[in-house]
């Protein structure tokens, strides 16, 4: 097994294992992990064909996504707690919007 | 054969998170994926890559998500708890994650590149991202940086009004 096809194959895993996690569990704190595991797929990708092709901009790349996960943790984890101090944070009880 | 070795076990460690009851359990095995994708680029030769995502995915990103999740009202604790790693089980995790930092350090080192892409090209291929990070990319960078210092700033007055 060629490593293209090593990083092919666990990316695609890693990504359909974060899409389940995203999708078939029910807690939004879980869901938050699954897309962890989504960036971290797309990440594989473009540092492996970053250095094969010789291009810099894969790694950079890798850097940017690194930085925005680390955003979209900070936002996501506050906005999970602000819910859990009133409502469950089960996604099946969050189905209204108040205004 | 290690980017064999690491690939498999994020696998693994991706669908026992699937199938973990609590969040504590997912939250260690996203961890793990996380180590396994960081000696995936160490097999790969992105040394800088790798330790960054050691630092500030498995370091910071994981530590916030239980740090956070271990702070929140009686509700989200009860689905974290109820995880008692046995024993046996975090042995044998430490004793895999010291095998594959001898497997990184001591290992057969980066993969080979395919045939005919210049060698020096590749060693190269860091200080040419440095030079995209801070030249052409500087403005995708601040962005970026900006995003993070916005989220963090976001996040204040929000846990302040909860906390009211």
């Amino acid at each position: 097994m060629t490593p293209d096809r090593i990083v092919w194959a666990v990316s695609i895993a890693l990504f359909l294992c974060g899409f389940a996690a995203l999708i078939l569990r029910r807690q939004l704190l879980a869901m938050l992990l699954g897309l962890e595991l989504m960036l971290n797929a797309a990440n594989l990708n473009l540092a492996y064909f970053g250095r094969q092709w010789c291009d810099p901009g894969g790694w950079a790349s890798v850097l940017w996504v690194l930085a925005a996960a680390a955003a979209e943790v900070v936002v996501g984890l506050t906005l999970i707690l602000a819910l859990s101090r009133s409502k469950e944070t089960d996604t099946e009880s969050l189905q209204e919007l108040e205004g | 054969m290690t980017l064999a070795v690491f690939g498999f076990l994020a696998v693994i460690f991706a669908l026992l998170l699937l199938f973990q009851r609590t969040l504590y359990g997912s939250a260690m095995c996203l961890l793990l994926v996380l180590l396994q994708v960081a000696g995936m680029f160490f097999a790969m030769g992105a040394q800088l890559l790798g330790l960054m995502q050691v630092l500030i995915y498995a370091g910071a990103i994981m530590v916030l998500i239980v740090v956070a999740v271990m702070a929140a009202p009686p509700k989200l604790h009860q689905l974290w708890a109820g995880y008692e790693a046995p024993p046996l089980t975090a042995a044998l995790v430490l004793l895999m994650l010291g095998a594959e930092l001898t497997l990184v350090l001591m290992g057969p080192g980066a993969i080979p590149l395919p045939p005919g892409e210049p060698a020096v090209a590749a060693a190269r291929l860091e200080r040419d991202m440095a030079a995209l990070l801070f030249g052409k990319g500087a403005l995708v960078t601040e962005i970026v940086g900006l995003l993070v210092l916005v989220a963090a700033l976001a996040v204040t007055p929000g846990s302040e009004k909860g906390r009211a």
